[in-house]
């Protein structure tokens, strides 16, 4: 390749890494977090979840003919029970919708009923709009960072169109890079640890880029495909194919279309329906169900479900008597290879295809995608005030690598926050309240790290505070749960919470540890340079 | 079995990230030969596609983390 094409290269990458280097993080750390927030996180996060093995289908079965002869007939005609798998919510969720609204809605309206999983005791009841209902479900720690990671708290289109433009901007980094670093294999083992912290820098960069490219090419390009597919493929593939309409476009693909009701009653047979589905899927978890013209001979019953043998969700359609129908991806069941493809594209972001051992590797993998942009950063200032013309004075670099610690380090420390902050609220305040703490604890103790980082102080000291702090906040989770919490490491009888209170344990651990230990380093570097008479 | 296969798998990979760190032809295509093991091995636990998504992300990361650990000072010839 030519060496002026390879400049431009050079320059392509290190512009749009510049350029976005900080969202970036933002997002591919939060990334990182998200693969365990469902349904790991959650469940740790979720007393209610904590013992528990399965809901008996009877019991779902019971309840569903129970409350729909509560409420209004057009409200039986679509009816979604979301189970607590740690996937939807922490309760078992019966939720009664009529796509026409009522006398008091014109748009979609819904009857909610939820229990808790444990007693089946009914919890919460919702009458309202039901984009109201899903905008308003209980939070917890894991699922707001998830929502944080899929759309930045701005909303939908806003957030998605600039999660999807910065999967794009992944891409092109990581292409660019294979191709700036083309003595891939050369470079493959290089890693001199011992030498200064710019050249340590250098070697990560480049060894994370090279070993970890085709991941992060692949949950860049799925995760541009995810942020704008509904925002501008779906509109452009309704303009093509629909004139523009795409509801038009929704009907005909979709893949639980309404059936004809014919008024004549018989009994949904959900209990069979349910037995059925886990015996052909053993290893499958049933996430949801769809029922539509519940107890009518044309009732059509839809589970949604996630793991087993299959690598993408699988959608199951039943009749109402309890026959099964088919197996067919969520998109429905639409012949050729590329929705074959197309499915595949959601569990290679969210790394939920093949069990915990998968989801670790991609939390792992996506820890070097959040630290490729924060590496290279340093070392675009490193070489900016550096040399023997350095384009950068002393003062702007400590200004900028404070700005880094206060954005990045910042969001570390308020998501670190969140977790201690989880077990408090769940036991010292009431769930219905929850969903008001997260935000504001989270964007005001990261707001308050980023102003500190106006204060001209050492920007070592601040990043070892930051570190510490957050050591601090993990450690702070296993004991907090053993004074407050009656469901613990020690007594939930679930390897889950064990695991997951023992890891903030070690994590925080090893946090603080390297905030010690970049200080030393940092003490060392400042006697010697003392010695030689130069001012760090 | 599952988690003697994953363990197995495990293991050749870090064979294969060794192999390949000593970088002459021979150990090269003996990295491939323990690679194309690992492979099967995650193929037995999660199927053909999964398998196969599973043994190269378990690659790179162990890889990457060979590198970290057993990093060398100088670039490979």
């Amino acid at each position: 390749m030519k060496s002026i094409t390879l400049k431009k290269l050079f320059l392509l990458h290190s512009w749009v890494g510049i350029v976005t280097a900080i969202l970036l993080f933002i997002v591919c750390f939060t990334g990182a977090l998200a693969v365990l927030s469902r349904p790991e996180l959650k469940i740790w996060a979720n007393p209610e979840l904590h013992q528990l093995s399965s809901v008996p289908s009877e019991k779902v079965t019971a309840l569903i003919n129970q409350y729909h002869q509560k409420v209004p007939k057009e409200f039986g005609e679509n009816i979604h029970v979301y189970l607590p798998t740690g996937h939807n919510t922490h309760l078992l969720t019966i939720l009664f919708e009529s796509h026409e609204g009522d006398e008091n809605y014109d748009e979609e309206a819904a009857y909610a009923y939820q229990f808790d999983p444990r007693n089946f005791e009914l919890v919460n009841e919702y009458y309202g709009a039901a984009g109201y209902f899903y905008e308003q479900r209980k939070t917890d720690a894991p699922s707001f960072i998830g929502h944080f990671h899929a759309d930045l708290h701005l909303g939908r289109p806003i957030g998605l169109i600039l999660t999807g433009f910065l999967g794009l901007t992944l891409l092109v980094s990581t292409i660019t890079g294979l191709f700036i670093h083309r003595q891939l294999i050369k470079e493959l083992f290089t890693f001199r640890r011992k030498k200064e912290l710019d050249v340590v820098v250098n070697d990560a960069h480049k060894i994370m880029g090279i070993w970890g490219s085709l991941f992060h090419g692949v949950i860049g390009f799925t995760g541009a495909f995810l942020g704008l597919a509904t925002i501008i493929l779906l509109p452009a593939a309704a303009f093509v194919s629909f004139g523009g309409d795409q509801d038009k476009l929704v009907e005909k693909f979709t893949a639980m279309p309404e059936p004809i009701i014919t008024n004549n009653f018989q009994a949904t047979d959900i209990n069979t329906i349910l037995i059925d589905a886990q015996a052909r899927y053993p290893k499958a978890k049933v996430i949801d169900l769809t029922i539509m013209a519940h107890n009518d001979a044309n009732a059509e019953v839809y589970l949604r479900l996630i793991g087993g043998d299959a690598v993408a969700s699988q959608l199951l359609q039943y009749h109402g008597n309890g026959e099964f129908s088919k197996s067919m991806s969520s998109f429905g069941d639409i012949p050729g290879p590329a929705i074959k493809v197309l499915e595949l594209l959601f569990p290679l972001h969210f790394g939920n295809f093949a069990g915990i051992f998968v989801k670790l590797i991609w939390a792992l993998l996506g820890l070097t995608t959040a630290l490729l942009p924060l590496s290279g950063m340093m070392m675009w200032l490193a070489k900016r005030s550096r040399g023997s013309n350095p384009t950068l004075t002393e003062v702007a670099y400590q200004r900028w690598n404070r700005a880094i610690i206060g954005s990045c380090g910042g969001l570390v420390l308020a998501t670190a926050i969140l977790f201690p902050a989880q077990v408090l609220l769940n036991n010292f305040v009431p769930v219905q309240m929850h969903n008001d703490y997260f935000g504001p604890l989270f964007f005001y103790s990261w707001l308050a790290w980023c102003l500190l980082a106006i204060i001209p102080i050492n920007y070592h000291r601040y990043l070892q505070v930051t570190l510490t702090l957050t050591g601090a906040a993990c450690v702070a989770v296993l004991p907090l749960n053993l004074a407050l919490s009656s469901s613990h490491a020690f007594t939930a009888n679930n390897l889950l919470v064990t695991v997951v209170d023992i890891s903030f344990l070690i994590i925080g651990a090893l946090i603080m540890f390297a905030a010690q230990r970049i200080n030393a380093k940092q003490f060392k570097l400042t006697e010697h340079a003392n010695a030689q008479g130069v001012t760090v | 079995m599952t988690y003697f296969y994953l363990t197995l798998g495990c293991l050749l990979l870090v064979a294969t990230s060794l192999l390949l760190r000593n970088a002459t032809k021979v150990q090269r295509l003996l990295s491939l030969a323990t690679f194309v093991l690992a492979l099967i091995c995650f193929i037995t636990v999660y199927g053909s596609i999964a398998g196969v998504f599973v043994a190269t992300a378990s690659g790179l990361l162990i890889g990457l983390l060979t590198a970290f650990i057993l990093g060398k000072p100088t670039i490979n010839i």
